[in-house]
């Protein structure tokens, strides 16, 4: 440690710290250590990158923390650079930083001092942290940090995020942080001065990492390979996704459970009416349909942060990088892709590894092309519908549907990276950190930062637009048609004869027959309802612009209200259609292959189905994706492009679909 | 590497025409400002000596640079001029066996 630890004395604010450092220094780490769950991320005004920001209390020292992305230097033409710069000068929130962390790896002295330099002639007291000292260690290497710190002529201390060594001198250096003197200053202005000063504290720079590490080159030699590589890759995500499907299944159920649990207890405790649905069908219901996919995202990143920790993922990248770059993507954009097959959510959440602005603006957009868990059960129904009696046909037309939606995400990116989003990317320059054993505290930390800003999302915006759409499918409310009024008559009619019935076998009966009529009564109030709802009289409206996909009114409706979510398709059209619903899949394809339309013909023939598949395989209909979409772009113009284009795609798919199945005589 | 140098004239090559386990001299570079000032921030400008960890080969290749291993875009290696060298210090440089060399395509 370079400054002895003194009294500290009291203090009225905390110290506002900046921390700067190169990426993969183990500047979050430090960051996570002090703060614990004190942080959050936080989003700045114009910019596309992200700062979290921390209090915390070491040693008497009160400090709030603001942990900048990695850069390898501030002056940089890149979105992290300039977050720094603005950082530095109290252009982000309008506080300048009481002091500055520079944090340097030990492993890597040049680099860190060549930051240091450049943010140096800040006008801001400077402490310095020197990380990763016990790799340096293990290299031979030994680094004085009291020679450094009078080389620097600021404090420096050797502190460790992850084993949480030095982190209390580390608070006494900022309190005694100072300006770099003006003699430092001018002398790091020679061209020689990094080299000068990496001599003077460890002999040079050629001796740093200079040994071959045999671990590393072996590991490289495998992870990098351009076959072996992928099939790596592929394993390991394939491990990822089977770990989120299975291990998400029992929270997820626990979720719906309790929702519908809390949403029950809700309609009991309140008086029926529209305060009561509100809180029932409204709040609790939409944000219990989009909280539910908190255990997947929550996996999702658990799993990315310590793949991440490990030195995996930027291996996976560079791998990647040579087919996707094929696709105007560059390979980090594999990770958000692929996670987008269990939910675009956390697929487009995790977009966040990309470092290039319009890498990520693009993979954001086309994430959503990737079929998802939410579009199995509407796969499923209309395959069966198509195939019911050829279990490989039925299999085809299934991974059909998954490669349809991968091939357009590709197709569309490729697109947009010629024309709105044309320009040159960052070239792929990547950083390859050394294989380490990662920090579960420090995944645990990143999962818990992003649930938050996830769960924020979901009671802020995802909440107003659940409640609206709740609101045009449950209003106005429609009186109970004569026939489902008979029926209940009917049913009244049977209780009676039921109170009275001579044996068990003839009760047994009416009670069946009761039932019966109970459900077909609630199909038709149900219908009723759908039909007179705005969003029921919205889809008759519109219905003449569904009609060249052979859409009739009923399935303009279901198509129509699955924009809130793909899986309520199902249940619409069933009411609408008047068949039940139910948990096998066969009895409602079968049931559904019977509806007719008003002129007789079959609801579902087969090129409605087929091009309705495609139109599902390629629409944008979630919701909770358009709101995640806005929060990661800033902007309801990248939104609103995504429901556009896809929609518009899905559509002219689906009419060619359709025309070509019409061609091949498939109307029937 | 070749086993004995045959010209003693330095020579450059681009970068994504060394192999593995070459050592080379960064000597000049193709690229834009942009390029030329991030690899300059992460460590790699003029004089710089790296090892090739894996060689390009139409694809992206890996260096080793100080501690830092940085993998590098086939379009941007090409950009990049090395001179080859037997020693660290950078000194008797030489084409590597069977390889011409050839001037790096223009930045775009």
């Amino acid at each position: 440690m370079a400054t002895p630890a003194t009294q500290p004395a009291p203090q009225a604010v905390p110290l506002r710290v900046a921390m700067v450092g190169n990426p993969n220094v183990g500047k979050t780490s430090l960051f996570n250590r002090m703060c614990g769950v004190r942080a959050k991320t936080a989003n700045f005004p114009g910019s596309t990158v992200e700062a979290r920001v921390g209090s915390a209390s070491v040693g008497g020292v009160d400090l709030e923390l603001v942990d900048l992305p990695g850069v390898y230097a501030v002056d940089l033409d890149l979105p992290e650079s300039k977050l720094c710069r603005d950082c530095l000068a109290g252009r982000l929130d309008g506080c300048m930083p009481d002091a500055l962390l520079v944090v340097i790896d030990a492993t890597n002295l040049a680099r860190g001092l060549r930051l240091f330099k450049s943010v140096a002639s800040v006008a801001r007291p400077v402490a310095v942290a020197l990380t990763m000292t016990d790799l340096a260690q293990s290299r031979g290497l030994s680094i004085d940090p009291t020679r450094l710190s009078v080389a620097l002529g600021v404090p420096c201390v050797a502190a460790n995020g992850r084993a949480g060594s030095g982190i209390e001198p580390l608070a006494a250096a900022l309190r005694d942080a100072r300006e770099v003197n003006p003699q430092v200053l001018a002398a790091s202005l020679a061209p020689n001065w990094v080299d000068e000063t990496v001599n003077a504290v460890v002999g040079g720079p050629n001796s740093i990492g200079s040994e071959s590490d045999k671990w590393t080159d072996r590991l490289d030699a495998a992870f990098t390979h351009p076959l072996l590589g992928a099939l790596v890759f592929v394993a390991a995500m394939a491990l990822v996704f089977l770990a989120i499907f299975r291990l998400a299944e029992w929270p997820m159920e626990l979720i719906e459970g309790a929702a519908g649990a809390l949403g029950g207890w809700v309609a009991s405790a309140m008086p029926e009416g529209a305060i009561s649905d509100l809180l029932v069908q409204g709040v609790i219901g939409g944000v219990a349909g989009t909280v539910v996919f908190l255990p997947q995202i929550c996996l999702l990143f658990f799993l990315l942060a310590l793949l991440e920790d490990t030195g995996y993922l930027a291996r996976a990248a560079f791998v990647m990088d040579r087919v996707m770059c094929r696709f105007g993507l560059p390979g980090q954009a594999f990770v958000p892709l692929l996670s987008s097959h269990a939910c675009a959510l956390p697929g487009i959440m995790s977009a966040r590894l990309i470092p290039d602005p319009k890498d990520r603006l693009a993979t954001i957009l086309v994430a959503p092309f990737v079929s998802c868990s939410a579009r199995v059960g509407v796969y499923v129904l209309l395959v069966s519908i198509l195939f019911p009696d050829s279990a490989l046909l039925a299999g085809l037309a299934f991974a059909g549907c998954y490669a349809l939606g991968a091939i357009a995400a590709l197709l569309t990116a490729v697109l947009f990276r010629r024309t709105i989003l044309k320009g040159k990317s960052r070239p792929m320059v990547l950083e390859l950190p050394p294989y380490r054993i990662p920090s579960l505290r420090s995944a645990f930390l990143t999962t818990y930062d992003r649930a938050l800003v996830f769960l924020k999302n979901a009671g802020s915006v995802i909440l107003a637009i659940c409640i609206v759409m709740w609101w045009i499918s449950a209003y106005p409310k429609a009186d109970a048609p004569e026939a489902a009024v008979a029926l209940e008559a009917r049913v009244q009619a049977v209780a009676t004869q039921l109170e009275s019935a001579p044996d068990d076998a003839t009760k047994e009966t009416l009670a069946a027959e009761a039932d019966a009529l109970k459900a077909e009564a609630e199909v038709l109030t149900a219908r009723a309802q759908q039909e007179q709802s705005f969003a029921g009289r919205l889809g008759n409206a519109v219905e003449p612009a569904f009609a060249p996909l052979g859409l009739d009114e009923r399935l303009t409706v279901a198509v129509l209200t699955s924009f809130l979510a793909r899986e309520v398709f199902r249940s619409t059209i069933t009411v609408l259609a008047g068949s039940g619903d139910s948990d096998d899949d066969m009895r409602v394809a079968e049931e559904l292959k019977r509806a007719t339309r008003s002129d007789g013909t079959p609801l579902f023939d087969r090129a409605t189905s087929a091009g309705l598949l495609v139109f599902f395989v390629l629409a944008m209909q979630c919701l909770p994706t358009l709101a995640v979409t806005r929060r990661e772009t800033g902007s309801w113009k990248w939104p609103a492009l995504q429901f556009v284009w896809m929609s518009g795609v899905a559509y002219i798919a689906a009419w060619i679909t359709r025309a070509a199945v019409l061609s091949l005589g498939g109307a029937a | 590497m070749a086993s004995e140098p045959q010209d003693r004239t330095p020579v450059r090559l681009p970068l994504n025409q060394l192999r593995r386990g070459d050592r080379a001299v960064m000597a000049g570079s193709n690229l834009s400002e942009e390029d030329r000032a991030l690899l300059q921030a992460m460590g790699l400008d003029e004089a710089s000596t790296f090892t090739v960890c894996r060689a390009g080969s139409g694809g992206p290749c890996i260096i080793q640079l100080d501690a830092t291993r940085l993998g590098l875009s086939p379009e941007l290696a090409a950009r990049i001029l090395t001179r080859p060298c037997d020693c660290p210090d950078a000194g008797s440089c030489r084409a590597p066996e069977g390889q011409k060399p050839s001037a790096p395509p223009p930045a775009k």
